[in-house]
Parts: C-alpha cells; sequence; structure tokens
C-alpha cells in the first residue's frame, strides 16, 4: 500500500523532563514520550537516571492497569532513545472539565469525587504514589459514563509509607485549591470516598492531617 | 500473504530544536513490513512443526504462530517491531529475528515456553505464518508455502476470530474478571511492553 504522506510525529508538549509527541501507530493514534539529555549531568550519570525513570513510569503504568485503575496502555519502550510508546487517550482532562462545567452539581460532583478516589485508592494499595497529583494529570475518556484516567506518571515511585500517600493527597488538595478556588466540597468528597474505597485509607487521611500543619517537606532539622 | 505495515519508530530531535513535528523512520531504506498468511483447517501441523525444527529447506525462513493466542493483529506487529528494535540494539534474547517474535509474544522469560505456547504445535489447526522483510516474499517463497501447509488460506480479518481469549487470559494470567476483549487486548499488549522490565 503507497504511503501518500510520511507520518510525522507532532509535539504537543514540552515539559522540564520530555516531551510528547502524537504519532500514528500501527493505525492506532498514539502519543510518544521522550525524556530528553540533559546537557548539565555527566553523560554515564545522565543515561542511569533517564533509563531508569523511563523504565519506572512505564512500570507504574503498567501495575496499575493490571489492577484495574484506567491508564494509558503502555505499547512499546524504547530504552535507547528513552521513548515510551503509549495510547493515545481520546477524552479531556478533569481540569477542562470542571472549568467548563463549573459550578459542578452536588451530584455530579459526588460521582466525580468517587471516580477519582476509587482510582487513587487501588494505586495506593498498590503502593504507588503518583507525585504529580492535578486535575490536568487526570482526564476523562470520551463517551457515556466515561472511566477517569491518571495520566503521567513521570515522578511515580514505589512506596510503602503512609507519609509518601499523604503528600500525594496533599498536593492534590494544593493543586485543586489553585485551580479551581471554590471547590473545597469537591477534595473533602474526594477525602471521603477515599476512606470508603481503600483499605489502607484511614492513617493516610491522619497523616494528611500532619502534612497539611507543615507543608509537603518534612523539616530538615533535627 | 498480506503485507502489514509496521509502525516507524520515533527518533528523537536534538534538545536544543524545538520542532513542532519530526518526520518519522526516515533513514532512506525502505521500511520493514510484516507479511502475514493465516491458514485455517490446518491438517499437516505435527509435520511441518518437524520439518521447520529440522530447519528443512523446503521451507522458508518465518514464524508459524498459532493463532489460538492471538487476538488482534497488533499483538504481532508489536512482537515484531520489538525483534527488530532487539536487533538494532543487539539485545536479542534469541539467535534469529523470527525466533525473537515469538520469544516476544510470551509473557515469560523462557525461550522454549514461549515455542511451546506461541508456535505451532502438533495439535494446531490455525496458523498464521509471519514474515518480515523491506522487500514482499517472492513467488517462489509464496508458493513453498502454499505446499506446505495443508490448509486453508484466509484473510487477515479472520484472526480475531481464531483466538481463544480463556486460552489468552490464563497464559498472561489476567484473572477471570469481566471485561472486554478489547481491555484484554489492552493487558496483553502491556505485558508485552513490559517484558524484560518489568522486575
Amino acid at each position: 500500500m503507497p504511503d501518500t504522506q510520511p507520518p510525522v510525529a507532532t509535539l504537543i508538549k514540552q515539559g522540564a523532563e520530555a516531551r510528547v509527541y502524537t504519532i500514528p501507530f500501527a493505525g492506532r493514534p498514539a502519543i510518544v514520550k521522550e525524556r530528553f539529555r540533559k546537557a548539565y549531568r555527566h553523560p554515564t550519570l545522565d543515561e542511569k537516571l533517564t533509563s531508569r525513570r523511563v523504565v519506572q513510569e512505564a512500570r507504574c503504568l503498567h501495575r496499575i492497569r493490571r489492577a484495574g485503575v484506567d491508564t494509558p496502555t503502555v505499547y512499546l519502550v524504547d530504552l535507547k532513545a528513552s521513548t515510551i510508546y503509549m495510547e493515545f487517550i481520546d477524552g479531556i482532562s478533569v481540569r477542562d472539565h470542571i472549568l467548563a462545567t463549573s459550578p459542578l452539581n452536588h451530584q455530579h460532583e459526588r460521582e466525580l469525587a468517587t471516580k477519582i478516589a476509587k482510582s487513587l485508592g487501588v494505586m495506593h494499595d498498590m503502593d504507588i504514589v503518583h507525585g504529580d497529583l492535578t486535575t490536568s494529570n487526570m482526564m476523562m475518556r470520551a463517551g457515556d459514563n466515561p472511566s477517569l484516567v491518571l495520566i503521567d506518571f513521570g515522578l511515580s515511585f514505589v512506596s510503602t509509607l503512609v507519609e509518601d500517600k499523604a503528600v500525594d493527597l496533599y498536593v492534590l488538595e494544593r493543586a485543586l485549591s489553585s485551580t479551581h478556588p471554590d471547590t473545597d466540597s469537591f477534595f473533602q468528597a474526594i477525602l471521603n470516598a477515599y476512606a470508603k474505597n481503600s483499605k489502607g485509607g484511614k492513617p493516610v487521611l491522619k497523616k494528611l492531617e500532619d502534612v497539611r500543619r507543615r507543608g509537603r517537606k518534612r523539616t530538615a532539622f533535627g | 500473504m498480506h503485507p502489514i505495515p509496521l509502525p516507524p519508530l520515533f527518533a528523537p530531535p536534538p534538545a536544543d530544536v524545538p520542532l513542532a513535528t519530526v518526520p518519522l523512520a526516515g533513514d532512506g531504506s525502505p521500511p520493514y513490513v510484516m507479511y502475514i498468511q493465516p491458514f485455517t483447517d490446518v491438517q499437516n501441523a505435527a509435520e511441518v512443526k518437524k520439518l521447520l525444527m529440522a530447519g528443512d529447506p523446503r521451507v522458508p525462513e518465518m514464524t508459524l504462530v498459532d493463532a489460538s493466542n492471538i487476538l488482534d493483529i497488533f499483538q504481532l506487529q508489536l512482537a515484531c517491531t520489538k525483534a527488530l528494535l532487539s536487533q538494532r540494539d543487539n539485545t536479542m534474547t534469541t539467535r534469529t529475528l523470527y525466533a525473537e517474535i515469538l520469544f516476544n509474544l510470551c509473557p515469560t522469560n523462557k525461550i522454549s515456553e514461549a515455542f511451546r505456547k506461541f508456535g505451532i504445535a502438533d495439535t494446531s489447526t490455525a496458523v498464521l505464518a509471519v514474515m518480515v522483510g523491506q522487500q514482499p516474499p517472492s513467488a517462489e517463497i509464496q508458493n513453498m508455502l502454499a505446499t506446505l501447509i495443508k490448509g486453508t488460506p484466509v484473510g487477515v480479518d479472520s484472526v480475531p476470530g481464531l483466538a481463544d481469549v480463556k486460552a489468552v487470559n490464563k497464559i498472561f494470567k489476567l484473572g477471570s474478571g469481566q471485561r472486554t476483549r478489547n481491555e484484554t487486548l489492552s493487558l496483553v499488549i502491556g505485558t508485552m511492553a513490559l517484558k524484560g522490565i518489568m522486575s
């Protein structure tokens, strides 16, 4: 079959650590996330760090996908090029969704909060900490009764510590209050559902109180 | 045989070039294409397998895959792409590209297990012949294939219908929870992608 045009990758996002492109991949829309070289790091160290992070991200994505949380399917990992090929999610970010439908009605807010809490609960029960929970890193698939998709596991890691999970929620709380100022009740609804839906939820919520008092970083003294 | 294009790979641009678009796989050489021919009602699987394993000259170079564990062509495309990638990087686990394809289809790291579960078996009745190349297989090779396998050649569309979803669930240890076929395929694809870097 003759190609009409050479396929191209289109840059859709550039961050400090990686660039994200959309590409055609075996007839499916896909995205490729490339972690680029850091010129200021020693080349050997750079290679090690980059490849470890690529692997870590792909693993976390796949592990919680297997546990039943919706995440983009990993298609291919090219360690040499530090790239991950994954499913392109057709949908909108929760951030845009909230901004577009603001103010949320009570019923809808509760449903959305429950979906988010369930995903976070399963993820934390698997001892995976997302590391960058914001409403931009959550998406809703297009269609009726859209499932909630967690994306961007670039900062995720495995941890059994209640502290890390509490900080994860704290990051979300701060992100929510800065992007969506009048949604205190929304975060509270997420916490309530989280307590109900995750096995290790109670201690995490208790720890969250501590984290709120002192901020994300633990004190460096003593 | 039916040509199935393999996904072109992404070559990262230098970090200081702020390109909005990057052409994929533009190294001048013709891209690799997977050629596949499914057969149903295969009567001589045991014989074919024996010839294949003996490296008989009547058998063209290819992978013969048992169709029951293939939910979608996508699985084969990925296995081929990964094999070509390992060939490029000199990180192949097996000795040949065609063995590597079978190996990539299987979730575990045992080569013999991959052959047993995904390769043609004595009892196979539906078989997929898979070749990879930059040129389509010659008429001679296609004739060899047609005389070798006593079965009905069918279209690529029939591949999903030849799969045994239960067997796939078992091989990939996906449990028996209710899920759609697409969801199962996603889990299979993800598991294949993470093979070798999961633990």
